[in-house]
């Protein structure tokens, strides 16, 4: 079976990071909704989907930066 | 170790993004998943033992899900998949080796744990699953799904973790996590990482399938440990009998 060795070469992100930030963003924000509701009321008030949304942002974003 | 995966382990470190650290990806799997749980956990209500038993359910087909996924999807190249066959086949079984299965630092968690958005797929699926089975049957019955496929993913990264660990005064002695550490040691053999010991949490699908490197019973391979008296003797050998030496250090 044939196995490569990665040379080292320049940093580069990979794709998958900046649609796995999307995902994640996207995934977390319905998470922090849903929980928030549960804890709080339907539907949850705009400072805290606002506070959800900066959260699942920083977190996407994290994704990309960590190239995960 | 040998030169060859010391130097892969050099170039993947090299590779790995400053902004990456190892216990931020761990607490964002056990937050969105712990997450998950709470909130599936809170719909459910008075529930019946018929209801119950789709948690041992989901069980068993969960372990057959991992190991579908690991011995068809992560072990073979396949077109719109090749990422998932390069992260795992070409990367992780060269950093870790039978011989050298541990990781170093936190940094290494980069190659132990899978990318969280693996695990809000995993959710998707799972949620949809549930919810047919809420509209078909019963809505406790679809919690129960999504409660227990969160609980199984955390599970199956747990016990990843405690198989890379070099550490193992405790997790030695550990029911279930001890089997499943001589179990994965043994599958980064590459002799037989292609066909043999596919499950990660509990040998279940292995036992089920004929595809673990042991020959003994279900309950054998669930409670066997770092037992080696069982171990196959028509397997594929790669430097004869070190699958035991490193699974027993």
């Amino acid at each position: 079976m044939a196995i490569t060795i990665r040379d080292r070469e320049p940093r580069k992100r990979n794709i998958a990071s900046l649609v796995g930030g999307y995902v994640i963003a996207i995934g977390c924000f319905v998470l922090w909704v849903l929980c928030a509701s549960q804890l709080t009321q339907w539907p949850p008030s705009l400072p805290v989907l606002a506070f959800g949304l900066i959260v699942a942002a920083a977190i996407g974003v994290w994704i990309r930066l960590a190239d995960l | 170790m040998s030169p060859r995966q010391a130097k892969f382990r050099e170039a993947y470190r090299a590779q790995i993004a400053p902004a990456y650290h190892g216990l931020i990806h761990v607490a964002l799997i056990y937050l969105i998943g712990g997450s998950a749980l709470w909130y599936a956990a809170q719909h459910i209500h008075a529930a019946t033992p018929a209801e119950i038993v789709v948690i041992p359910v989901v069980v068993i087909l969960a372990n057959i899900f991992e190991w579908f996924l690991h011995a068809k999807v992560m072990h073979r190249p396949i077109a719109g998949l090749m990422g998932i066959y390069n992260r795992h086949t070409l990367a992780h079984h060269q950093f870790f080796t039978h011989e050298a299965p541990y990781h170093d630092t936190t940094r290494d968690y980069r190659i132990v744990f899978f990318p969280p958005y693996a695990l809000i797929a995993f959710l998707v699926m799972a949620s949809i699953g549930g919810a047919i089975l809420g509209q078909l049957w019963s809505a406790n019955a679809g919690w129960f799904v999504v409660c227990t496929a969160a609980g199984m993913y955390m599970n199956y990264e747990f016990f990843h973790w405690c198989c890379h660990v070099h550490d193992d005064r405790i997790i030695r002695h550990i029911p279930f996590i001890n089997t499943i550490r001589r179990h994965h040691v043994a599958h980064h053999n590459t002799a037989i990482m292609m066909n043999r010991n596919m499950n990660l949490t509990y040998p279940f699908a292995d036992w089920l399938f004929g595809t673990s490197d042991l020959r003994r019973g279900l309950l054998g391979h669930l409670f066997n440990g770092y037992d080696t008296r069982f171990l196959r003797e028509d397997m594929p050998k790669l430097r004869g009998g070190q699958i035991q030496a490193a699974a027993a250090e």
